[in-house]
């Protein structure tokens, strides 16, 4: 036989290349990994089993001593109790109609790409932020005054209180430990830019281009500024304060799959197809006490 | 109310300062409560702490005079 068998898959997909739906797969992962804060923060272990075992960190123990006659060096060690957790999948998907297809509407299914890889990437960011500041062992400390009033006898310290956390994490570690990484809401970086010594800091950037001409926020008092939302979703006025690769893995089963079906094994006549995105992982927050949570940044909590 | 503190390091801004193990009093209203004794409390980082019995042991009475108390009832 010469040449190939026609199909309606053929003649959907022969529209536009930038409709085929290998091609809306391989945009979704490109978006997706685009998006990635989260993860990016903690260490990264692929497993082969759907369920993990967790620790629980008691406290550290034994100090660096000098070699003793009889030659030997103290023990260093922490307890721990051992758990377990379930790895979950999770995803979306969404369905591109022929007319979009045959009328290359390349605009609308990119806007629906986007929406998935940036809700996958947004959704793993409130799982990981949520098991951090809801783990076991993880250091809490309040704003001295809330940080939304930057002028006057009330005005917010974020110098202060970011040193307290970041000296909460050396206490509970004895020491051993520092913090690297500040995690702020979009708004709490709003309310930061108010105050005199850090506006300062961001216009006067001896003739390169700072915060002002490019939207990056330079290093607070030697942490690594990162802005995500998903550290407080609800605007409660919280930053996390915390070291990062060390405080915990992510965990991965598998990483962002992609899946189209054709719309007519739907049942769906005006559907050209399906496209699905999921991936199965969960964050393991093994060492909280690497973390800082500074709670009370607005007025109203 | 007395709570165990399980978090490594607490502090808040009406002078409490405790480490992993210790025992603190905080406030039993939550409107009281400071927003990072509200979210330890929300993720069992603050947990009630055991309470001692302070109440001596109910059981049987006996007269001091002797006679058997359920004859007297």
């Amino acid at each position: 036989m010469v040449g190939s068998a026609y199909t309606t898959k053929d003649l959907s997909a022969s529209n536009n290349p930038l409709t085929t739906p290998e091609t809306i797969e391989a945009a979704i992962k490109l978006q997706y990994h685009k998006n990635l804060i989260g993860r990016n923060l903690l260490g990264y272990q692929k497993i082969e089993t759907s369920t993990t075992s967790t620790i629980e960190e008691g406290d550290t123990q034994g100090d660096i001593d000098w070699l003793s006659e009889n030659g030997s060096l103290p023990k260093m060690d922490f307890t721990f109790v051992k758990g377990t957790k379930r790895v979950r999948p999770y995803g979306g998907y969404f369905e591109v109609t022929e007319e979009q297809q045959m009328d290359q509407l390349v605009d609308e299914i990119r806007v629906m790409v986007n929406n998935v890889a940036y809700s996958m990437a947004y959704f793993e960011d409130l799982v990981i932020f949520n098991d951090i500041i809801s783990a076991t062992g993880i250091n809490s400390i309040d704003a001295k005054k809330p940080w939304d009033v930057a002028t006057g006898s009330t005005a917010g310290d974020p110098a202060f209180d970011v040193g307290k956390a970041k000296r909460a994490i050396k206490v509970a570690t004895k020491y051993t430990q520092r913090a690297d990484t500040i995690l702020m809401s979009s708004l709490t970086i709003q309310y930061m830019t108010a105050f005199d010594y850090i506006k300062s800091r961001l216009y006067n950037t001896q003739g390169a281009d700072g915060y002002i001409v490019t939207g990056v926020v330079p290093t607070f008092q030697g942490l690594v500024v990162v802005e995500d939302d998903a550290i407080d979703p609800n605007d409660e006025g919280r930053a996390l304060v915390f070291k990062q690769k060390d405080i915990g893995i992510w965990q991965e089963r598998f990483g962002i799959t992609t899946k189209s079906i054709p719309g007519e094994l739907l049942g769906k006549d005006m559907i050209a197809f399906k496209s699905t995105a999921k991936a199965k992982g969960e964050p393991n927050i093994k060492f909280p006490k690497l973390g800082c949570i500074i709670e009370g940044l607005y007025t109203s909590t | 109310m007395e709570v165990e503190v399980r978090a490594g390091y607490i502090e808040t801004r009406d002078g409490i300062k405790a480490k992993r193990g210790d025992t603190i009093t905080i406030p039993a209203e939550s409107a009281k409560q400071s927003p990072s004794i509200r979210q330890a409390l929300k993720s069992g980082n603050l947990r009630a702490a055991k309470v001692t019995a302070d109440l001596p042991a109910t059981g049987s009475t006996e007269a001091t005079d002797g006679t058997n108390v359920r004859q007297l009832e």
